[in-house]
């Protein structure tokens, strides 16, 4: 147990999850309360002291699997002696039910029949699923689902599908009613048959997993399962790495521009203490002869981001929304506009993105700014946001303008900035464009510079970090 | 459903009995919980039952619940003790023309004069305690070291006082929404459990146990349904209280069957947004 454990753990830091000195421990002595024949809940046991983010829990659960595959089940006999068209009827029987460990008997039968998953080969777990799959006639299956299950919603009595065992579903439409419409039933049945049949190609995928490890050891097909079921391990693919590492030189940036930011936008006023005073004045007797301020209190400013999505910042955009997710896991007060030539909060879509530990798509973020042509139009966004927002903003409100300020030569706007440099404390501008390109052609970024307390290049961390250190001068 | 150990089986049913619908993993957690003495962080969703599993927590042991609700701003006069200088002011007046010397004496630096606030409560309880920090995310990163002495060693240190230990280990739960991430000190000293939304036979479990009067088969369809609206791409997806909330209204209105009538009529209860709302009739064909 303890060798299983250690050898986890390794795995488990190989794949990028840290996990510290006292976790490792922790395991290892819950693991002594429990008992260790019940798979789910070593599992859960291991996992509450092992992996502390919900995104991770995935690649634990495969990892927990290649290292406690091996044992075979009871009743694999039965299943053995079946036809292969006995074996395809009673999965059509149990698909739907409660009763896990049938099917994932049955998951084990098929790989083993139909998997070519011969010892010693070099094939890949997505044929062999793919060839299962094929075998198992999940299409067909699901159609068969569905066939049986309808007529139950037109009103009737419809109860069909008695006599078939465990299959848990309401059915059975309206009794008495006098036969309401129901055009969500066909949905509903339809999702029901695509659980079930979800459910067992999870069965099928362990099944797969299970067999490869027995053949070829757990840390072999860890290798090649990157290659092969990649969809179970996204957290691991190429591009997470990236975001990552992104992470990694963003996130200490991201922590002292916050910490920056909230200087600039305090109130730096204190006020008297009197439950501190008193406290203090107890040493004297009561007589207060040092008086006590309230502690200051966290710096928390609003920090508004208006980031430019159109095509001729692209390459920066991404760069930015990376940013936005550093940030977004530090401050809680972060909002984030997106805009083309529409404005679009996307607050939201960063929350998500960086509560699932992944990229933020720059389609998915641009998708509502685009309003007309897809081509930036300062003008309509600056008086869009001072119209709908401006209002919102407050002296403690940081608002950052990513952008080019290349308007298509329509007007800036920049009454409806200036409004926006009213209401809120600081405004700064980081421009993606070299400085030599400024205010060539459409640009008009020097027409907005006057209400900006700083207006930045700003293509690389470097110059990013530069800037942040120019704001902590300017506080100082 | 594989057969479980003894404790953990009887975990599963005592929080069962306290109302609570527990699944093995839930089950193992809060069983080790107690046992290691270590806090359990629970983050999920809104509205995915984490308050109430504490609660039920409570209920099923029998231990006093103490709740700690989170907020920004919040700080150790109103998380773990204050001094109350009402008190110590009359106190002092008692002794007024005492010698200086005598202040000691008049001790207005002892237990007596000490507020406790929900941490400290939980640390001198005379009886085992469940204590419940509820929505640690909202609290600003500074603040969260305030909760890392009482977490790790169950103590509480009071510069005038000395160092209070507890006298029962109290079961600590967290909660949180993940609206920001949590700092790893905090997240190390805590065994994780995550809540998502229910699988939709437990969910249907869930509506039979707390709305027991309505028709076994709509607990299942309401069940269904629910999981199909959550899949879709809705702002406010609904929640289990939610889902509840929805068989109680279709017990009060007599349904005894879903029709796309009465689910257009009770909508609102489900979904709090006019977006969803035609979001989700696209979704269900209605």
């Amino acid at each position: 147990m303890q060798g299983m454990l250690a050898a986890l753990v390794d795995e488990l830091r190989n794949v990028g999850i840290e996990v510290s000195v006292g976790e490792h421990l922790d395991a290892a002595r819950a693991a002594c309360l429990v008992s260790l024949h019940e798979k789910e809940v070593l599992r859960s046991t291991l996992r509450c002291a092992l992996v502390k983010r919900a995104e991770q829990i995935d690649t634990f659960n495969l990892l927990f699997d290649l290292y406690t595959a091996g044992t075979r089940q009871p009743g694999a006999e039965l299943a053995a002696a079946m036809t292969d068209e006995e074996l395809r009827a009673t999965l059509a029987s149990v698909i739907g039910s409660e009763d896990a460990s049938i099917r994932r008997l049955l998951a084990q039968e098929f790989v083993r029949r139909f998997g070519g998953l011969e010892p010693g080969s070099a094939v890949a777990g997505v044929f062999a699923m793919i060839a299962v799959s094929e075998a198992a006639d999940l299409e067909g299956i699901r159609a068969v689902l569905l066939a049986d299950q309808g007529g139950d919603d037109q009103g009737g009595d419809g109860r069909g599908g008695d006599g078939r065992g465990g299959v848990g579903r309401g059915g059975g439409g309206g009794q008495g009613s006098g036969g309401g419409v129901r055009s969500f039933g066909a949905r509903l049945r339809e999702a029901e048959a695509d659980r079930a049949v979800e459910g067992f190609r999870a069965d099928l995928r362990v099944a797969i997993r299970r067999t490869l490890v027995a053949d070829r050891g757990a840390r072999a097909v860890r290798t090649t399962m990157r290659v092969g079921l990649a969809e179970d391990i996204d957290i691991v693919t190429a591009s997470a790495t990236e975001l990552a590492a992104m992470n990694a030189a963003i996130g200490p940036l991201a922590q002292r521009l916050t910490h920056v930011l909230a200087q600039l936008s305090l109130y730096r006023k204190r006020k008297l203490s009197i439950r501190g005073t008193l406290h203090l004045a107890m040493g004297t007797g009561g007589v207060p002869f040092r008086l006590a301020t309230e502690p200051a209190r966290p710096p928390r400013p609003e920090i508004v981001v208006l980031c430019d999505m159109s095509g001729s910042v692209s390459s920066f955009s991404r760069f930015t929304l990376d940013l936005l997710i550093a940030l977004d896991s530090r401050l809680s007060r972060l909002r984030v506009f997106s805009f083309v030539d529409g404005l679009a909060e996307i607050t939201g879509l960063v929350r998500e993105a960086r509560a699932a530990g992944r990229r933020l798509d720059p389609r998915a973020a641009a998708r509502d700014a685009i309003r007309l042509s897809g081509s930036s139009d300062y003008g309509f966004v600056m008086r869009e946001f001072a119209g709908h927002y401006a209002h919102q903003l407050s002296r403690r409100s940081v608002v950052l303008v990513a952008g080019d300020a290349r308007t298509n030569y329509l007007d800036p706007a920049r009454a409806a900035f200036a409004q926006i440099h009213e209401r809120a404390g600081q405004v700064y501008w980081l421009n993606p464009e070299p400085r030599r390109y400024w205010d060539q052609g459409d640009s008009v970024i020097s027409q907005y510079a006057p209400w900006c307390a700083s207006v930045r290049e700003c293509r690389t961390l470097r110059q990013l970090a530069d800037f942040v250190q120019s704001l902590a001068i300017a506080v100082r | 459903m594989e057969q479980s150990s003894g404790p953990i089986d009887r975990m599963l049913a005592d929080l069962g009995d306290a109302g609570y619908l527990a699944d093995t993993t839930i089950a193992t957690v809060v069983y080790l919980g107690a046992e290691l003495g270590k806090p359990v962080l629970i983050e999920g969703p809104a509205g995915t039952g984490k308050t109430q599993l504490a609660k039920s927590v409570a209920l099923a042991t029998g231990k006093r619940l103490i709740r700690l609700q989170c907020y920004e701003g919040l700080d150790e006069s109103k998380a773990i003790y204050e001094w109350d200088y009402r008190r110590q002011l009359l106190q002092l007046q008692l002794h007024q023309g005492a010698a200086t010397q005598d202040l000691t004496a008049a001790g207005v630096f002892s237990e007596e004069f000490l507020l406790s606030r929900p941490l400290l409560a939980a640390i001198r309880s005379d009886d085992p305690v469940v204590l419940l920090l509820d929505e640690v995310d909202r609290l600003d990163i500074e603040s969260e070291a305030l909760l890392l002495e009482v977490l790790s060693e169950y103590q509480v240190s009071i510069p005038e006082l000395g160092t209070v230990t507890a006298r029962h280990i109290p079961q600590v739960f967290l909660t949180s929404n993940n609206s920001r991430d949590l700092s790893e000190a905090l997240k190390r000293r805590c065994l994780f459990l995550h809540l998502g939304y229910p699988s939709v036979d437990r969910e249907a479990e869930i509506v039979r146990l707390h709305v027991p009067e309505l028709a076994g088969h709509l607990a299942r369809e309401i069940a269904g349904l629910i999981a199909l609206l959550r899949k879709a791409d809705l702002k406010k997806p609904p929640s289990i209280a939610e889902s509840l909330d929805w068989a109680r209204t279709l017990l009060t209105l007599g349904a005894t069957d879903l029709t796309d009538d009465v689910i257009r009529q009770t909508l609102s209860v489900l979904l709090k947004y006019e977006r969803d709302i035609d979001t989700a009739q696209a979704e269900l064909r209605i």
